[in-house]
Protein backbone atom coordinates (compact mmCIF):
# COMPACT_ATOMS: atom_id res chain seq x y z
CA UNK A 1 0.00 0.00 0.00
CA UNK A 2 1.35 3.60 -0.60
CA UNK A 3 2.40 5.01 2.21
CA UNK A 4 0.49 7.95 3.12
CA UNK A 5 2.35 11.57 2.43
CA UNK A 6 1.96 14.18 5.26
CA UNK A 7 2.26 18.04 4.13
CA UNK A 8 3.16 20.49 6.81
CA UNK A 9 1.48 23.61 6.98
CA UNK A 10 0.46 26.71 8.94
CA UNK A 11 -2.37 28.83 9.58
CA UNK A 12 -4.80 27.76 7.79
CA UNK A 13 -7.60 30.25 6.46
CA UNK A 14 -9.75 27.45 7.16
CA UNK A 15 -8.52 25.75 10.56
CA UNK A 16 -11.10 22.79 11.35
CA UNK A 17 -8.80 20.34 9.54
CA UNK A 18 -8.88 17.91 12.09
CA UNK A 19 -5.75 15.47 12.15
CA UNK A 20 -6.00 12.67 10.98
CA UNK A 21 -6.44 9.74 13.22
CA UNK A 22 -3.51 8.16 12.12
CA UNK A 23 -1.68 10.74 12.56
CA UNK A 24 1.20 9.74 15.00
CA UNK A 25 0.82 6.15 14.46
CA UNK A 26 3.97 3.73 13.81
CA UNK A 27 4.35 3.87 10.48
CA UNK A 28 4.13 7.27 9.01
CA UNK A 29 5.41 9.95 11.51
CA UNK A 30 7.80 8.30 13.91
CA UNK A 31 9.94 11.12 13.36
CA UNK A 32 8.15 14.27 14.66
CA UNK A 33 6.19 15.20 17.96
CA UNK A 34 2.89 15.56 18.29
CA UNK A 35 1.96 18.66 17.23
CA UNK A 36 -0.42 21.20 18.56
CA UNK A 37 -4.53 20.25 18.18
CA UNK A 38 -5.66 24.06 17.01
CA UNK A 39 -3.49 26.52 15.58
CA UNK A 40 0.43 26.69 14.92
CA UNK A 41 2.29 23.82 12.31
CA UNK A 42 0.64 20.50 11.76
CA UNK A 43 1.00 17.90 9.01
CA UNK A 44 -2.34 17.15 7.05
CA UNK A 45 -3.14 14.27 5.03
CA UNK A 46 -2.19 15.12 1.32
CA UNK A 47 -4.98 13.65 0.56
CA UNK A 48 -7.19 16.29 2.84
CA UNK A 49 -5.50 19.17 0.46
CA UNK A 50 -6.55 16.99 -2.26
CA UNK A 51 -9.97 17.01 -1.35
CA UNK A 52 -10.07 20.88 -0.83
CA UNK A 53 -8.81 21.81 -4.14
CA UNK A 54 -11.33 19.06 -6.13
CA UNK A 55 -14.48 20.69 -3.79
CA UNK A 56 -13.03 24.37 -4.58
CA UNK A 57 -13.42 23.23 -8.32
CA UNK A 58 -16.74 21.97 -8.25
CA UNK A 59 -18.32 24.98 -6.45
CA UNK A 60 -16.50 27.45 -8.57
CA UNK A 61 -18.19 24.68 -12.35
CA UNK A 62 -21.81 25.40 -10.08
CA UNK A 63 -21.29 29.11 -9.87
CA UNK A 64 -19.97 29.49 -13.41
CA UNK A 65 -16.98 31.41 -12.16
CA UNK A 66 -14.97 28.37 -14.30
CA UNK A 67 -15.19 25.62 -16.88
CA UNK A 68 -13.20 22.65 -16.53
CA UNK A 69 -11.41 23.22 -19.88
CA UNK A 70 -10.32 26.74 -18.91
CA UNK A 71 -8.05 24.98 -16.24
CA UNK A 72 -7.18 22.01 -18.40
CA UNK A 73 -6.17 24.30 -20.89
CA UNK A 74 -3.97 26.60 -18.13
CA UNK A 75 -2.51 23.57 -16.78
CA UNK A 76 -2.04 22.28 -20.60
CA UNK A 77 -0.70 25.27 -22.12
CA UNK A 78 2.51 25.29 -18.83
CA UNK A 79 2.67 21.62 -19.19
CA UNK A 80 3.05 21.05 -22.60
CA UNK A 81 3.66 24.47 -24.66
CA UNK A 82 5.47 26.66 -22.60
CA UNK A 83 8.56 26.09 -21.40
CA UNK A 84 12.23 26.34 -21.29
CA UNK A 85 12.56 25.45 -25.04
CA UNK A 86 10.87 28.88 -25.39
CA UNK A 87 13.82 30.37 -24.01
CA UNK A 88 16.67 28.40 -25.35
CA UNK A 89 15.72 29.02 -28.82
CA UNK A 90 15.67 33.11 -27.91
CA UNK A 91 19.17 32.47 -26.11
CA UNK A 92 20.48 30.55 -29.25
CA UNK A 93 18.83 33.25 -31.48
CA UNK A 94 21.10 36.00 -29.48
CA UNK A 95 24.37 33.53 -29.86
CA UNK A 96 23.77 33.97 -33.96
CA UNK A 97 22.27 37.30 -34.38
CA UNK A 98 24.21 40.57 -32.72
CA UNK A 99 21.52 42.75 -34.09
CA UNK A 100 18.92 40.74 -32.36
CA UNK A 101 20.63 40.20 -29.18
CA UNK A 102 20.73 43.88 -28.72
CA UNK A 103 17.17 44.22 -29.71
CA UNK A 104 16.27 41.53 -26.88
CA UNK A 105 18.65 43.36 -24.37
CA UNK A 106 16.83 46.89 -24.98
CA UNK A 107 13.43 45.14 -25.13
CA UNK A 108 12.85 41.36 -24.24
CA UNK A 109 9.25 41.72 -25.28
CA UNK A 110 9.25 42.86 -28.20
CA UNK A 111 12.35 40.77 -29.34
CA UNK A 112 10.65 37.74 -28.30
CA UNK A 113 7.68 38.69 -30.07
CA UNK A 114 9.47 38.63 -33.12
CA UNK A 115 9.85 34.60 -32.28
CA UNK A 116 6.44 34.09 -31.89
CA UNK A 117 7.24 33.85 -27.96
CA UNK A 118 4.81 36.29 -25.81
CA UNK A 119 1.33 36.03 -24.18
CA UNK A 120 0.52 35.54 -20.36
CA UNK A 121 2.79 38.00 -18.39
CA UNK A 122 5.26 38.27 -21.12
CA UNK A 123 4.78 42.11 -20.94
CA UNK A 124 7.45 42.33 -17.81
CA UNK A 125 10.14 40.17 -19.31
CA UNK A 126 13.71 41.46 -18.99
CA UNK A 127 16.96 39.87 -20.70
CA UNK A 128 20.43 40.40 -18.86
CA UNK A 129 23.68 38.65 -20.19
CA UNK A 130 26.63 36.93 -18.96
CA UNK A 131 29.86 38.34 -20.11
CA UNK A 132 33.42 37.41 -18.93
CA UNK A 133 33.34 39.94 -16.69
CA UNK A 134 29.71 39.26 -14.69
CA UNK A 135 27.69 36.13 -13.72
CA UNK A 136 24.40 36.60 -13.68
CA UNK A 137 21.55 34.82 -11.91
CA UNK A 138 17.60 35.07 -11.14
CA UNK A 139 15.53 34.92 -7.82
CA UNK A 140 12.35 35.92 -6.24
CA UNK A 141 13.06 36.79 -2.44
CA UNK A 142 9.53 37.27 -1.94
CA UNK A 143 7.80 34.42 -3.56
CA UNK A 144 7.93 32.60 -6.96
CA UNK A 145 8.13 35.13 -9.83
CA UNK A 146 9.66 33.97 -12.62
CA UNK A 147 9.64 34.54 -16.59
CA UNK A 148 7.09 32.13 -17.20
CA UNK A 149 7.23 33.28 -21.19
CA UNK A 150 10.16 32.13 -21.88
CA UNK A 151 11.08 29.38 -18.85
CA UNK A 152 7.66 27.89 -18.14
CA UNK A 153 6.78 27.30 -14.49
CA UNK A 154 10.17 27.41 -11.81
CA UNK A 155 11.34 24.28 -10.35
CA UNK A 156 10.65 22.98 -7.27
CA UNK A 157 14.10 24.30 -5.54
CA UNK A 158 13.40 27.61 -7.27
CA UNK A 159 10.58 28.11 -4.93
CA UNK A 160 12.34 27.27 -1.92
CA UNK A 161 13.23 28.67 1.36
CA UNK A 162 16.39 27.54 0.72
CA UNK A 163 17.47 28.74 -2.38
CA UNK A 164 15.10 32.28 -1.90
CA UNK A 165 17.32 33.53 0.91
CA UNK A 166 20.65 31.94 0.51
CA UNK A 167 21.14 33.03 -2.99
CA UNK A 168 21.34 36.70 -2.17
CA UNK A 169 23.10 36.47 1.05
CA UNK A 170 25.90 34.05 -0.43
CA UNK A 171 25.49 33.46 -4.09
CA UNK A 172 29.13 32.43 -4.74
CA UNK A 173 29.14 30.69 -2.19
CA UNK A 174 25.86 28.11 -3.11
CA UNK A 175 26.74 28.27 -6.78
CA UNK A 176 29.89 26.38 -5.52
CA UNK A 177 28.05 24.51 -2.88
CA UNK A 178 24.90 23.64 -4.06
CA UNK A 179 25.05 23.49 -8.11
CA UNK A 180 28.78 22.93 -8.35
CA UNK A 181 28.93 26.23 -10.55
CA UNK A 182 32.16 27.38 -9.99
CA UNK A 183 32.53 31.25 -10.54
CA UNK A 184 36.13 32.69 -10.59
CA UNK A 185 36.52 35.29 -7.48
CA UNK A 186 37.38 38.49 -10.32
CA UNK A 187 34.08 37.64 -11.66
CA UNK A 188 31.06 39.95 -10.42
CA UNK A 189 27.66 38.00 -9.47
CA UNK A 190 24.48 39.95 -10.06
CA UNK A 191 21.40 38.75 -8.34
CA UNK A 192 18.08 40.22 -9.90
CA UNK A 193 15.23 39.67 -7.79
CA UNK A 194 12.09 39.09 -10.24
CA UNK A 195 9.26 40.98 -8.96
CA UNK A 196 5.70 40.46 -10.79
CA UNK A 197 6.58 43.79 -12.72
CA UNK A 198 10.26 42.51 -13.68
CA UNK A 199 10.83 38.93 -14.56
CA UNK A 200 14.55 38.55 -15.51
CA UNK A 201 15.73 35.65 -17.39
CA UNK A 202 19.78 35.25 -18.06
CA UNK A 203 21.69 35.23 -21.43
CA UNK A 204 23.94 32.49 -20.80
CA UNK A 205 27.37 32.82 -22.79
CA UNK A 206 28.20 30.73 -25.69
CA UNK A 207 30.87 27.98 -24.91
CA UNK A 208 33.40 28.12 -27.14
CA UNK A 209 33.88 24.94 -29.70
CA UNK A 210 30.53 25.54 -31.08
CA UNK A 211 31.37 27.33 -33.97
CA UNK A 212 29.71 25.14 -36.38
CA UNK A 213 26.37 24.17 -34.42
CA UNK A 214 23.18 25.19 -36.42
CA UNK A 215 21.01 27.80 -34.37
CA UNK A 216 18.61 24.57 -33.28
CA UNK A 217 21.79 22.68 -32.25
CA UNK A 218 22.42 25.39 -29.88
CA UNK A 219 19.06 26.09 -28.89
CA UNK A 220 19.43 22.28 -27.88
CA UNK A 221 22.28 22.69 -25.56
CA UNK A 222 20.66 25.32 -23.38
CA UNK A 223 19.64 24.38 -20.53
CA UNK A 224 16.74 26.11 -17.70
CA UNK A 225 19.50 26.11 -15.29
CA UNK A 226 21.52 28.39 -17.49
CA UNK A 227 18.58 30.82 -18.16
CA UNK A 228 18.10 30.41 -14.44
CA UNK A 229 22.32 31.31 -13.76
CA UNK A 230 22.66 28.40 -11.66
CA UNK A 231 24.67 26.74 -14.21
CA UNK A 232 26.96 27.09 -17.62
CA UNK A 233 26.18 25.99 -21.15
CA UNK A 234 27.98 23.05 -21.99
CA UNK A 235 29.53 22.24 -25.73
CA UNK A 236 27.94 19.24 -26.21
CA UNK B 1 -8.16 15.23 -19.80
CA UNK B 2 -4.57 13.09 -20.33
CA UNK B 3 -3.21 14.48 -17.33
CA UNK B 4 -0.40 11.46 -16.56
CA UNK B 5 1.89 13.31 -14.59
CA UNK B 6 2.69 10.47 -11.90
CA UNK B 7 2.11 7.07 -13.93
CA UNK B 8 5.03 5.38 -15.47
CA UNK B 9 3.64 6.91 -18.66
CA UNK B 10 4.32 10.65 -17.60
CA UNK B 11 5.81 12.62 -20.25
CA UNK B 12 9.89 13.20 -19.72
CA UNK B 13 10.46 16.87 -19.05
CA UNK B 14 12.86 18.38 -20.99
CA UNK B 15 15.62 20.09 -18.50
CA UNK B 16 14.72 18.15 -15.61
CA UNK B 17 12.13 17.62 -13.43
CA UNK B 18 8.11 17.88 -13.64
CA UNK B 19 6.23 20.59 -13.64
CA UNK B 20 3.47 19.24 -10.87
CA UNK B 21 3.83 16.40 -8.73
CA UNK B 22 0.52 15.36 -8.51
CA UNK B 23 -2.83 16.11 -10.16
CA UNK B 24 -4.28 17.83 -7.20
CA UNK B 25 -1.22 20.61 -7.60
CA UNK B 26 -1.54 21.31 -11.18
CA UNK B 27 -5.77 21.69 -10.66
CA UNK B 28 -5.01 24.12 -7.88
CA UNK B 29 -2.41 26.20 -10.24
CA UNK B 30 -5.22 25.91 -12.75
CA UNK B 31 -7.97 27.50 -11.10
CA UNK B 32 -6.18 30.08 -9.62
CA UNK B 33 -4.28 31.26 -13.29
CA UNK B 34 -7.88 30.67 -14.86
CA UNK B 35 -10.06 32.78 -12.59
CA UNK B 36 -7.38 35.84 -12.85
CA UNK B 37 -7.67 35.07 -16.81
CA UNK B 38 -11.14 35.39 -16.51
CA UNK B 39 -10.88 38.39 -13.81
CA UNK B 40 -13.05 36.72 -11.55
CA UNK B 41 -9.70 37.20 -9.56
CA UNK B 42 -6.37 39.83 -9.63
CA UNK B 43 -3.59 38.37 -9.52
CA UNK B 44 -1.66 40.53 -7.79
CA UNK B 45 -4.40 40.51 -5.11
CA UNK B 46 -3.87 36.68 -5.66
CA UNK B 47 0.11 36.85 -5.24
CA UNK B 48 -0.48 39.45 -2.30
CA UNK B 49 -1.91 36.41 -0.56
CA UNK B 50 0.46 33.89 -1.89
CA UNK B 51 3.32 36.05 -0.93
CA UNK B 52 1.84 36.29 3.08
CA UNK B 53 1.24 32.82 2.94
CA UNK B 54 5.18 31.81 2.03
CA UNK B 55 6.12 34.65 4.42
CA UNK B 56 4.53 32.93 7.40
CA UNK B 57 5.34 29.02 6.80
CA UNK B 58 8.89 30.01 6.44
CA UNK B 59 8.93 31.44 9.99
CA UNK B 60 8.15 28.24 11.32
CA UNK B 61 10.92 25.13 11.59
CA UNK B 62 8.89 22.84 9.38
CA UNK B 63 10.60 25.03 6.75
CA UNK B 64 13.38 23.48 7.03
CA UNK B 65 12.88 20.04 8.42
CA UNK B 66 9.71 18.91 6.82
CA UNK B 67 8.48 18.60 3.79
CA UNK B 68 7.77 22.40 2.22
CA UNK B 69 4.57 22.06 -0.61
CA UNK B 70 4.55 25.53 -2.28
CA UNK B 71 1.68 24.21 -3.71
CA UNK B 72 0.02 23.35 -0.37
CA UNK B 73 0.23 27.14 0.06
CA UNK B 74 -0.86 27.89 -2.98
CA UNK B 75 -4.28 26.39 -2.56
CA UNK B 76 -4.67 27.87 1.16
CA UNK B 77 -4.12 31.37 -0.51
CA UNK B 78 -6.39 30.62 -2.92
CA UNK B 79 -8.85 29.49 -0.15
CA UNK B 80 -8.15 33.09 1.36
CA UNK B 81 -8.69 35.27 -1.56
CA UNK B 82 -11.91 33.37 -2.47
CA UNK B 83 -13.23 33.98 1.32
CA UNK B 84 -11.98 37.42 1.46
CA UNK B 85 -14.05 38.61 -1.81
CA UNK B 86 -16.90 36.70 -0.48
CA UNK B 87 -17.04 34.02 -3.62
CA UNK B 88 -17.22 31.18 -1.81
CA UNK B 89 -17.94 30.52 1.96
CA UNK B 90 -16.77 28.54 4.49
CA UNK B 91 -19.51 26.98 4.60
CA UNK B 92 -19.91 25.78 1.18
CA UNK B 93 -15.50 24.73 0.94
CA UNK B 94 -16.91 22.50 3.84
CA UNK B 95 -19.54 20.97 2.73
CA UNK B 96 -17.99 20.39 -0.85
CA UNK B 97 -15.03 19.14 1.14
CA UNK B 98 -16.84 16.29 2.75
CA UNK B 99 -19.00 15.52 -1.16
CA UNK B 100 -15.26 15.30 -2.18
CA UNK B 101 -14.17 12.43 0.56
CA UNK B 102 -17.24 10.61 0.43
CA UNK B 103 -17.27 10.44 -3.27
CA UNK B 104 -13.59 8.62 -2.76
CA UNK B 105 -14.75 6.12 -0.14
CA UNK B 106 -17.44 5.28 -2.58
CA UNK B 107 -15.39 4.82 -5.37
CA UNK B 108 -12.83 3.14 -3.11
CA UNK B 109 -15.31 0.63 -1.79
CA UNK B 110 -16.38 0.16 -5.65
CA UNK B 111 -12.13 -0.70 -6.34
CA UNK B 112 -12.31 2.55 -8.21
CA UNK B 113 -9.15 4.84 -7.64
CA UNK B 114 -9.40 7.91 -9.37
CA UNK B 115 -7.49 10.56 -7.02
Amino acid sequence: MERKRFIWISGRAISNMPLDSSFGGKDTMDDVAVPPPVSGTYPVPESDIAARVQALESILLEKGLLSSDAIDKVVETYEKDIGPMLGAKVVARTWTNPAFRARLLENAVAACKELGIGGAQGEHLVAIENTDKVHNVIVCTLCSCYPWTVLGLPPNWYKYPQYRSRIVIEPRKMLKEDFGLDIPDGKEIRVWDSSSELRYFVIPERPLGTENLTEEELASIVTREAMIGVAEVRKP
Amino acid sequence: MNLDVTGPAAVPRKNGELVFETPWESRSFGIAVALCKSGVLGWEEFRTHLIGNIGKSEKEDFAKTHEWNYYAIWEDSLEHVLLEKGIVTKQEIEEGVTRVEASWSHEEGSHHHSH
